[in-house]
């Protein structure tokens, strides 16, 4: 039986990235395709939560870049 | 018998919402969802802190890097072993980044939610029906209380309706518009359930009261 996929993948902006780049595509081999309950991502969203963009499946956040830091 | 006399006709009101959902769809690139603005609109601060935070990953580039890192520090090697996306020209490799779209601001959504006030402000006046009133009709005061219970009451079901919102993530606006227009499937679900259900306690409740 076909591993299930993530059912928020189409709204993910961060799944959308990993179609476009080989290299990425281990973050949806390891989440949006096998275990996705476990993505930090889909468990905010499951819980009515907002989801930063800046958030990855393992619940850790994008530093910082320099446009960002400027302020 | 004027427009806006009693209650907008059904088209127009279909017409009106279509063109505020469009218009905030152009105007921010994100779908309409009063529940999630109005939930921004009461945490200032980590509204702003995602807004500055994100606004230095709004490059497609840039985003796609920090992620690679973010990869390389996960999985290390494992990350090399993976198949590399096919070389053709419809291939999705061959496709742009796609652009992150950039939060609104914390002022816009106050701006927004003191609109939507202010619309329904107008339309009373323009209906003639706009007046300041204490008591919530004869028939809610029959059936359900009156008085200081009556607004209790009215406290609760309002706290039910955010608890709501929050579990089904989203409301009338983000799940009935937005939701329902793409087809989403937890849209459509939700909308039959909270709409089933008011019209069958609408229905119910006008039984009662005749």
């Amino acid at each position: 039986m076909a591993a299930k996929q993530c059912p928020h993948s189409s709204g993910c902006p961060l799944f959308a990235t990993f179609q476009v780049r080989s290299f990425l595509r281990i973050w949806q081999m390891n989440y949006c395709d096998a275990t996705f309950e476990r993505c930090a991502r889909y468990q905010r969203i499951i819980e009515g939560k907002e989801v930063p963009l800046s958030l990855m499946p393992n619940g850790k956040e994008l530093p910082e870049t320099g446009a960002s830091k400027k302020k | 018998m004027s427009l806006f006399e009693g209650y907008w006709p059904a088209w127009l009101g279909a017409i009106a919402l279509a063109v505020v959902c469009l218009g905030v769809f152009l105007g921010t690139g994100r779908f309409l969802g009063v529940a999630g603005m109005l939930s921004r609109l009461l945490r200032p601060r980590e509204t702003e802190r995602l807004r500055a935070l994100e606004s230095g990953l709004a490059d497609a580039e840039t985003l796609a890097r920090a992620m690679e890192e973010a990869a390389r520090a996960e999985f290390g090697a494992a990350c090399d072993a993976v198949p590399a996306l096919a070389e053709r020209s419809d291939a999705p490799a061959a496709r742009p980044l796609p652009a992150a779209v950039p939060r609104p601001p914390w002022i816009a959504l106050l701006v927004f939610v003191l609109c939507v006030a202010l619309g329904g402000l107008l339309s009373a006046a323009l209906s003639g029906t706009l007046s300041i009133r204490w008591d919530l009709g004869p028939a809610y005061e029959r059936l359900l209380a009156a008085g200081p219970g009556a607004w209790a009451l009215l406290f609760l079901g309002g706290l039910l309706v955010g608890f709501g919102t929050q579990m089904a993530g989203g409301c009338t606006s983000g799940h009935g518009l937005s939701g329902c227009s793409r087809l989403q499937p937890a849209s459509l679900l939700a909308t039959a359930c909270f709409f089933g259900t008011a019209v069958l306690l609408s229905l119910l409740l006008s039984g009662l009261a005749a």
